[in-house]
């Protein structure tokens, strides 16, 4: 008897899972056929890191102090220093080998001023080695602009804190959730800390919605 | 003797017809169907499948052969040589060497053996040992243990598969193919049916049994435990590249058709329409009501669309069971085979030899 009831119990999955694959024969396909449609990519897509360029100044935010070159585990950044007349310190030379950048973004995460972002861009094919290192033009280039102007983002944050902004957070504790240069740190300390659950996400998703490059603040 | 020149000449001649006939119909069958079994696997793995060489990827078949006949023929230096070669050879070959008593439509078969059934289990049974060939010849040890698991599997399988070919053959009283199709062309239940043996009580059983062996002989998915790839890199063909693999694959998918293109001629009819008179998809009428002439061949050839279409039914069964069940262990396997379908399989040859006699 105990036999007839495997037998029967085993008919039954058999056909159930015969039901569930014949379901999926029919549903919408998810490969992306690539060079006609494009991936959609998540906001945290982890592109070349690139340096966005002001559009109110036309420069990049970069103060050369190679805290990125440092920070690189297989060392493809590296930064020559100017002084301009103003005495600010800006890259005289940037360059990133793309060919063996291996995406993990803590230039990004560390850059204190935010000039060095991770970029959407994925088609990173050259004819030639030489064209795999990215100068400062290129990197401007594939940065784009920064789309939230003029957010003075000063002092070289600790990784750990999160900046102050002064669009209204309500929560003193967390104000910095809009702000889309924040670290990830930044948002993983968010998700993890205990900031009002009702406050959050509304606050993250409206901020995502109006700042479509860098890092968001919203989790998806 | 001088009548032997005469009789080798018209065997050779009738070979000859018989093999150009099966290499054409394979071809136009077997291309667009390799293809047709991509995208619906792939469809099944929310996939879109083979969409770029030519019309929706229908080239792409042949641009794999083509691909597969410019590699490199590697043969290992410890391989034992001359098995290596003859491997693929003999495990292609008589899967198409099946084709030859295939009552494809009516008067549609190359040969119409008197001993059809014999002659298929006994060909079907010849891969075992270009496997076992391979593996052995190969010299590595994934190669052989998917030789053994290979031996081990269709020898045990072969045998429920013959018995429940039995029952057919004893419902229809022959065991020439083309006349088992034949037999399955009275009309039942008042005339609605065309009397196909799978209307018939005890061939289900026997459907169920056939249908479950022919797979472990197949070697598809959940009987795949020779070339199971997560334990075997690639069972007995791990060592074959080139056109020899391509043997091996094309031969699987042969094995494919020709399970359903039995499993069709034994309990679905063969050729035989599923309504009484609907053998040539009333193009018959279709031809009277014009006042042409609908010569034989003609209709021969619109009994072979039955047959076509309902093996191609029963591969795309095959291929949703493939999608669907993981593999079986290989002492479950095993013991399916032995405590299971032979039991059943012998029980139910005895239930139809009851109902042939009662009936």
């Amino acid at each position: 008897m105990k036999v007839l009831g495997d037998i029967t119990g085993g008919v039954k999955s058999i056909i159930k899972g015969l039901g569930v694959t014949i379901s999926y024969l029919f549903r919408r396909k998810v490969t992306i056929q690539y060079p006609e449609q494009r991936p959609e990519l998540s906001q945290r897509f982890r592109g070349i890191p690139a340096l966005p360029v002001d559009p109110a100044t036309g420069k990049d935010r970069c103060i050369a102090c190679s805290a990125c070159a440092r920070v690189c585990p297989v060392a493809v950044i590296s930064i020559v220093q100017g002084v301009g007349e103003d005495k600010k310190r800006y890259p005289e030379q940037f360059t990133l080998d793309s060919s063996r950048c291996i995406f993990c973004g803590l230039c990004a995460e560390v850059c204190p001023t935010h000039a060095i972002v991770m970029s959407h861009e994925f088609e990173l094919a050259q004819t030639s080695r030489e064209g795999m290192v990215l100068d400062l033009e290129k990197l401007h280039d594939l940065g784009g602009v920064f789309d939230t102007p003029q957010e003075p983002r000063g002092k070289p944050a600790a990784p750990a804190a999160t900046s102050t902004t002064p669009s209204a957070a309500p929560d003193p504790q967390k104000p910095g959730l809009e702000e889309p240069g924040d670290q990830e740190k930044a948002s993983a300390e968010k998700s993890s800390g205990s900031p009002p659950p009702d406050q959050k996400p509304q606050e993250a998703a409206t901020e995502d919605s109006s700042t479509e490059s860098k890092e968001p603040g919203g989790d998806k | 003797m001088p009548g032997d020149t005469a009789m080798w000449e018209m065997l050779l001649r009738e070979i000859g017809v018989a093999a150009v006939i099966l290499t054409f119909l394979l071809f136009v069958v077997m291309y667009p169907m390799i293809w047709g079994l991509r995208r619906i696997m792939a469809a099944f793995q929310v996939r879109i499948g083979p969409n770029r060489t030519g019309y929706q990827g229908l080239l792409q078949t042949p641009a794999d052969a083509l691909k597969l006949l410019a590699k490199e023929d590697i043969i290992p230096t410890a391989a034992d040589r001359w098995p290596f070669i003859l491997a693929p050879i003999v495990v292609f070959v008589p899967v198409f060497m099946v084709y030859v008593v295939m009552p494809f439509g009516r008067n549609l078969s190359a040969s119409d053996l008197s001993v059809g059934v014999v002659y298929f289990s006994a060909v079907a049974g010849i891969p075992v040992i270009g496997i076992i060939m391979a593996g052995w010849a190969s010299n590595s040890k994934w190669s052989l243990l998917g030789a053994f698991r290979a031996a081990a599997q269709l020898v045990s399988y072969e045998v429920p598969l013959v018995l429940s070919m039995m029952v057919p053959v004893v419902l229809a009283g022959t065991l020439s193919l083309q006349h088992i199709v034949q037999a399955q062309g009275n009309p039942i239940l008042g005339g609605f049916l065309q009397g196909w043996w799978i209307f018939y009580p005890p061939a289900w059983l026997a459907f169920l049994v056939f249908f479950i062996a022919g797979i472990a002989e197949t070697n598809m998915t959940p009987f795949d435990i020779m070339e199971a790839e997560s334990e075997l890199v690639a069972g007995f063909n791990t060592e074959y590249s080139g056109m020899k693999f391509a043997l091996f694959f094309l031969a699987e998918f042969a094995e494919g058709f020709t399970l359903a293109a039995v499993a069709v001629t034994l309990f679905f009819g063969g050729w035989q329409p599923l309504f009484p008179g609907a053998e040539y998809f009333w193009l018959d009428r279709l031809f009277a009501w014009a006042e042409w002439g609908f010569p034989r061949w003609a209709q021969d050839a619109t009994t072979l669309l039955w047959f076509l279409a309902k093996s191609l039914v029963l591969v795309f069964v095959l291929m949703w069971i493939r999608s669907t069940l993981p593999r079986v262990r290989v002492d479950q396997l095993m013991g399916f085979a032995y405590k299971m379908l032979i039991p059943l399989a012998f029980i139910n040859l005895a239930v139809a030899g009851f109902w042939v006699v009662l009936r």
